[in-house]
């Protein structure tokens, strides 16, 4: 989970709760559109907004490895049945959809703090009992890592070196060595976070304020009008297909 | 309002599953703006009766009470704990199991916001609380990035936004080196000023004497002393229940004439250096351990001394200088306790516990029965690590790296949480270590317990040595004002 | 999820909740790391990682013992999942029904969690249900069951559920021994 400069794009300052609605109606969107044309431009409409967003660079491995994939697959159908045109029209609608799922997927991630998410999920009035587990969870990922490696570490002074063949020729190993300890550790810690929490006012029923409330703003609320009316236009196109294709 | 800020009436305390009551029969009534020290050794009682304070026992963790708790106008058999926040807040060892967001501010706000204040207030209140704790300038700040002082500075200022009268901190400074445990009773002592009520759990007894109004000592779960504090400079007391002395350095302490033979060092370390990505580093290291000497190594935290220690155990690899081991044959060279045993305890009984790994290390099976016996272990050999107390944890680990001989053996802060009796086990058993001719190095800030134990301590400051000699020259008055950073508040009273 | 059966979860169960998803992420990591080396198949990681993260997941349905605790565990890994990290939408409704099966079979048949069978069982399901709803998503953004026919898709989602199931005979091993140790109530 690494650092996030929430000033560091307009997508970033975007409320988290706009950006899930564009995550939740894309991902929607594009199981039904049936056009590959309009599916591509989705996805470069999404490229353009990653790459406004400063972090094209940042997820472009990512991408770069789903589209080895991509063109693997389609290559491959294309050798073994001698048809490219039969490969293209198989594979692209599936690969495209895939594709505009995981860079919207991407574009959120990597412009929303983990934690301002957890925040905005409070304020959608999910119950209290979810977002604050998800906070303890968010908070304490990179706690436990910490306490995995402690523990890699000890197992080395013991003098056991786990191999990867130890996964499966010796499970036993890894889950007692890695899983027992971690798991003794957890026991103890989730209770003084129970204790910290409820000496602090907390109630697992009950809502609660914040210190600093986001607020749907200006820019929110353009952008969500640029993506519906977007939307409906690419809806409309491909019920009525103006173009030959 | 003379009322007082807790009375306790007739209270006993059982832990679920279990025969014997955790408190006995306790009555007391603490006065609004006192100051009480509440010690005894461990498995006395005493952190005990402070979760009971607030209704954390039996409420969160379960138990049967039974008698009264009165905190302030409220008690805590009709008031949830959280109801009960307003009044007293609760501050315990480990900074990081306290919290729940990654900003500084965000922390302290968590607390109001339970409550659902509006947000001006709570601002307000966060400004407040990280003033009181010295830490405003770090309101911004990612909590990750914060030394263990600050961090639990922002534990204190977390409560402290909620606005309780009275404050009862469980060790709040057993993970703390001594500058941040300095600061955190400079804080306390304007708290105090401030007319809060403290209740603070500690064996350790150096920084409370000074602020303390009123030393409770408590032992197999009844309060048995009810005192001034300065019963705590009797050493008879003291010794009967465990407690630390108030002088951190022991008056009555003569250094033994330092006798190693300096001839074939276990371990010859020449002009060793590692550093990491974020600048930290530790350079020229030159050192040499010899059988059976017992070597200290002090400094502030972030030092270099974890760093040392681990390039020495070979988790870390030195990136300039050499490590020559005497006998650079054998495959097993050191062996390290850390501060915290549960992270190396895997097995499920003590004799699987030395065995574990063993099949790499030929012959070293045969070492087991010997060691069992000499560590004292025999009785204990079934039983799961586990169920073990923390003592019989640290000598279990301690024997899983006797088993493979090791050349040196490193023990990283191993009297943290530890009273004066468990102390002294410990001080007999690394006596009774020094016979097998291996080499031993303790990391501290435990200086009586250096005094016992080391004949030579190193000090390390920013990465690098600064003083090297032999304990009764190192642990001594004028060097601990000159030569420790930050150690110059441990100056004997 | 009521309002109901949220209250009847205390603030200890559900900080033991969030630390248990937290290392069921950890367990993951250091799987898919370990065994990464031996198959570059995607799918293959995540299905060897199914035995030993139901090993966690079992230790927390044997501690917190009350019926929707894998309903939460599966909710909160979706949205981290859909959100965050992978940031795949289509994760979630998978944890999401995972957990919701795993405790209405287990309401139906055990009443809580705690025995052996009932651990084992409601780790099998959850991790049936959660990898047949990942495998038929791909049909609904167009793939043909020429190539992922059905009967490929039951067999693995059997697979994973023998492993998910064999997770959660472990970790109930594991909380046993705990349990006696007294490290575990």
């Amino acid at each position: 989970m690494g650092e996030f400069d929430s000033d560091y794009s307009l997508i970033h300052r975007l409320d988290p709760r706009t950006k899930l609605i564009l995550v939740v109606a894309i991902t929607l969107m594009c199981t039904i559109i049936n056009n590959i044309f309009l599916l591509l431009s989705i996805g470069a409409g999404l490229i353009i907004l990653l790459t406004f967003s400063k972090t094209l660079k940042r997820v472009s491995a990512l991408l770069g490895f789903f589209l080895i994939f991509a063109a693997a697959a389609i290559s491959l159908t294309a050798i073994i049945t001698r048809d490219i045109n039969y490969a293209l029209e198989y594979f692209s609608p599936f690969l495209a959809r895939f594709f505009i799922i995981i860079c919207a997927g991407l574009l959120f991630a990597f412009t929303t703090p983990p934690q301002r998410f957890a925040q905005s999920l409070q304020q959608m009035r999910i119950p209290t009992s979810i977002t604050f587990t998800l906070g303890i969870t968010l908070r304490y990922i990179p706690t436990l890592a910490r306490e995995a490696e402690s523990i890699f570490q000890s197992l080395k002074l013991r003098g056991v070196h786990l191999s990867k063949w130890d996964y499966i020729r010796r499970p036993s190993m890894i889950y007692r060595g890695i899983i027992i300890p971690l798991i003794i550790r957890s026991i103890k810690l989730s209770d003084e976070i129970a204790i910290a929490a409820e000496s602090r006012a907390f109630k697992s029923n009950k809502s609660r304020s914040s210190l600093k409330k986001l607020t749907i703003g200006k820019n929110d609320v353009l952008f969500l009008g640029i993506m519906i009316i977007t939307m409906g236009l690419v809806f409309y196109l491909d019920n009525n297909p103006v173009f030959p294709f | 309002m003379t009322n007082p800020a807790l009375q306790i009436t007739n209270l006993n305390f059982k832990y679920p599953h279990q025969e014997n009551f955790a408190l006995k029969n306790i009555n007391l009534t603490i006065k609004r703006g006192e100051f009480v020290f509440l010690t005894g050794k461990s498995g006395c009682g005493k952190s005990t009766l402070a979760r009971c304070l607030n209704g954390t026992l039996p409420q969160i963790l379960g138990g049967e009470i039974d008698g009264k708790i009165q905190v302030l106008d409220k008690n805590t058999r009709e008031n949830s704990v959280s109801d009960l926040a307003q009044n007293l807040g609760f501050i315990f060892q480990n900074p990081e199991s306290q919290f729940f967001t990654v900003k500084v501010e965000d922390e302290v706000a968590f607390g109001p916001e339970n409550l659902g204040w509006e947000s001006n207030k709570i601002s307000k209140n966060v400004d407040e609380a990280l003033n009181a704790v010295d830490m405003l300038e770090n309101r911004d700040m990612n909590v990750f990035n914060l030394s263990e002082g600050q961090k639990q500075r922002i534990a204190v200022a977390a409560n402290l936004s909620l606005q309780p009268e009275i404050l009862v901190m469980d060790e709040p400074t057993s993970n703390l080196d001594p500058p941040g445990a300095y600061k955190l009773f400079e804080i306390l002592k304007r708290l105090k000023n401030q007319k809060k009520t403290i209740i603070l759990i500690d064996h350790r007894t150096h920084h409370a004497l000074p602020l303390a109004d009123r030393v409770l000592i408590m032992d197999k779960g009844k309060i048995i002393k009810d005192d001034e504090p300065e019963i705590l400079y009797d050493a008879h007391t003291r010794e009967s229940y465990g407690i630390r002395n108030p002088r951190v350095l022991d008056e009555n302490y003569q250094a033994p004439e330092y006798q190693i033979v300096k001839q074939n060092p276990v371990l010859d370390i020449s002009r060793l250096s590692y550093s990491y990505d974020n600048g930290f580093s530790i350079q020229d290291i030159n050192l040499q351990i010899y059988p059976g000497e017992v070597v200290g190594l002090v400094g502030s935290n972030g030092s270099g001394k974890t760093t040392l220690a681990k390039v020495l155990s070979g988790i870390l690899k030195p990136q300039k200088g050499t490590l020559n081991w005497e006998r650079e044959d054998s495959t097993f060279k050191v062996g390290m306790v850390f501060q915290n045993p549960d992270h190396q305890l895997f097995m499920d009984s003590v004799y699987n516990e030395l065995n574990f790994g063993l099949e790499e290390v030929p012959g070293a099976q045969l070492n087991i029965g010997p060691v069992l016996k000499s560590m004292n272990l025999e009785k204990l050999q079934k039983r799961h690590p586990h169920s073990l107390s923390g003592g019989e944890k640290q000598r279990t680990l301690i024997s899983a790296f006797l088993v493979r001989e090791p050349h040196l053996l490193i023990m990283d802060e191993p009297t943290t949480g530890m009273d004066y009796y468990h102390m002294q086990r410990l001080v007999y058993e690394i006596k009774r270590l020094k016979k097998r001719n291996m080499g031993i190095m303790i990391i501290s800030h435990d200086l009586e317990f250096l005094q016992q134990t080391t004949q030579r301590v190193i000090i390390l400051s920013q990465g690098k040595i600064i003083q090297e000699g032999p304990t009764g020259d190192i642990l001594s008055q004028d060097k601990l004002d000159t030569c420790f950073e930050g150690y110059q508040s441990l100056s004997i009273k | 999820m009521n309002k109901n059966s949220t209250g009847r979860f205390t603030t200890r169960d559900l900080s033991f909740i969030g630390i248990i998803i937290a290392l069921m992420y950890i367990v993951q990591t250091i799987t898919i790391l370990g065994i990464s080396a031996l198959t570059p198949i995607d799918p293959l990681k995540s299905i060897v990682s199914a035995f030993f993260v139901s090993i966690v997941i079992a230790i927390g349905l044997s501690k917190v013992k009350k019926i929707g605790t894998f309903t939460i565990i599966g909710l909160i890994n979706g949205i981290i999942c859909g959100f965050i990290l992978p940031a795949f939408l289509p994760l979630l409704p998978a944890t999401l029904l995972g957990g919701i099966a795993a405790d209405g079979f287990t309401k139906i048949f055990f009443g809580e969690y705690g025995s052996r069978n009932s651990l084992l069982g409601a780790c099998g399901v959850g991790k049936f249900i959660e990898t047949l709803v990942i495998l038929t998503f791909p049909f609904i953004l167009g793939f043909s069951t020429n190539i992922l026919s059905p009967m490929i898709i039951i067999v693995s989602a059997v697979i994973v559920a023998l492993l998910g199931a064999g997770g959660g005979f472990i970790g109930y091993r594991i909380s046993v021994e705990l349990k006696k140790a007294g490290a575990m109530e």
